[in-house]
């Protein structure tokens, strides 16, 4: 079985359902909001110049500041939803039942604290990247967000998105561990994806539909397993054709279900002692 | 109750220590304090259901190409009563590094221990609250394995 078919299975496991649900209504909440409120009424604007300078001229300030967080919190959660499903499920097994609900979400919201931070950079970068002109920003945005893909810096972030950390089992503990470990997944999260974040500010038409289509990628890329941080084709291609593209990579990549430990990388068989 | 789901049943996590293990030559000591009284739960299984309690080693990490890790697990205040084990963890050196395919989260080892456990029950009389868990590298110690977490896991087969 691919690792795409492999995963495909996996949706309908665990976190995935909620997490493609909630992910499904922030982009209808980005679509279908921008019409009647504030909400996504900058995102897809970011290319006409005068909507650098003011989108609405009735609008104060802080309303503005308040549309752009509102985007690009709900933008954040309908993109990186999905790319968390491994990171909520091993939250969600090693800590004892009485503590899943609550360090998932402390996880969560570790997780996107650091998105939310990091829109502080990358909002007011998309509004530079905009004033280049209509398809020169995209193209720029495109362009090095696959040159960024494809780089060691970012394998070695990938790298650290399929990382675990150390958590404990019982009581606030639990939850401080979940919100550490969303913290530090979310700042490899944030360093290898974005660029990608940059692509969908630049599209005024069209701008849900590439958000999905970015989404997708960026899902594809982190199915991808860990690899040495060296310059590659981007690991979204490898889960898609389903063929190694490292160098020196051996061909067809397949693995089956079988094969997946029910406890977090167990490498040795189950051993018996009566 | 939250449990996670398998190919042959579910897993609920009902013990763990609390803190990283540095293992050397000498044995370093952990206490699993268990949030249910495991016998407890297997006596109270249906007859068509079987349950069956596994000590998990998460997360070892070394330096070393392969290390060994021996266990041995004693229920305080019950004597004449403990599991031995040695763990063999092969590919240790690169499942700790980051850069590999394992993303530096280690290896993991499982042993089961329902019956010893349930052996420790009887000779107790009453519910194991906690149990100690010793490692020690038995063959020396070329360079330090650290073991992020002790858990005992119960699995109740279909």
């Amino acid at each position: 079985m691919s690792r795409l078919a492999a995963f495909a299975v996996q949706t309908g496991r665990g976190a995935m359902p909620w997490l493609v649900a909630l992910s499904v209504g922030s982009y209808l909440l980005l679509g279908f909001a921008q019409p009647a409120s504030n909400v996504a009424a900058l995102c897809g604007r970011l290319n006409v110049a005068q909507s650098v300078f003011l989108p609405a001229p009735n609008l104060q300030f802080s309303q503005i500041l308040q549309a752009v967080a509102a985007d690009w919190i709900l933008m954040v959660v309908a993109m990186m939803a999905p790319l968390v499903a491994a990171n909520l499920s091993y939250v969600g097994r090693v800590v004892h039942a009485s503590q899943k609900v609550a360090a998932s979400i402390a996880f969560l919201l570790g997780y996107l604290c650091v998105w939310i931070l990091s829109g502080l950079l990358l909002v007011p970068l998309a509004f530079v990247l905009a004033l280049t002109g209509a398809w020169i920003d995209l193209s720029l945005a495109f362009g090095v967000a696959v040159v960024w893909s494809m780089s060691p810096l970012a394998q070695w972030a990938r790298n650290r998105c399929h990382g675990t950390s150390r958590m404990a089992a019982f009581g606030q503990e639990a939850q401080a561990d979940g919100c550490w470990f969303g913290l530090r997944t979310g700042a490899a999260c944030v360093f290898a994806c974005w660029p990608w974040m940059l692509v969908p500010l630049q599209v005024e038409t069209g701008h849900i539909a590439v958000m999905v289509l970015t989404g997708l990628y960026l899902f594809a890329d982190r199915i991808a397993p860990p690899a040495a941080p060296v310059w590659r084709l981007p690991p979204a291609l490898e889960t898609v054709l389903g063929v190694s593209l490292l160098p020196g990579g051996r061909g067809a990549n397949r693995h089956s279900l079988r094969h997946t430990k029910p406890l977090a990388s167990t490498s040795q068989p189950v051993r018996t002692r009566r | 109750m939250a449990t996670t789901p398998t190919g042959r049943g579910t897993s609920t996590l009902v013990g763990a220590n609390d803190e990283v293990l540095q293992v050397t030559a000498s044995p370093v000591t952990a206490r699993v304090k268990l949030a249910a009284a495991p016998a407890a739960a297997l006596a109270a299984a249906a007859p068509a259901a079987a349950e069956r309690l596994y000590l998990n080693v998460e997360g070892v990490r070394g330096n070393s190409p392969s290390g060994v890790l021996s266990v041995r697990v004693v229920a305080p205040g019950i004597p004449d009563a403990e599991i031995n084990e040695t763990l063999v963890f092969f590919g240790l050196g690169k499942a700790s590094s980051t850069d590999g395919s394992h993303a530096g989260n280690g290896l993991s080892s499982t042993v089961e221990i329902t019956d010893k456990v349930a052996a420790m029950q009887a000779r107790a009389g009453a519910a194991i609250q906690e149990l100690e868990v010793s490692l020690v590298q038995p063959e020396g110690a070329s360079s330090e394995i650290t073991v992020d977490r002790i858990s005992i896991y119960r699995l109740r087969v279909r």
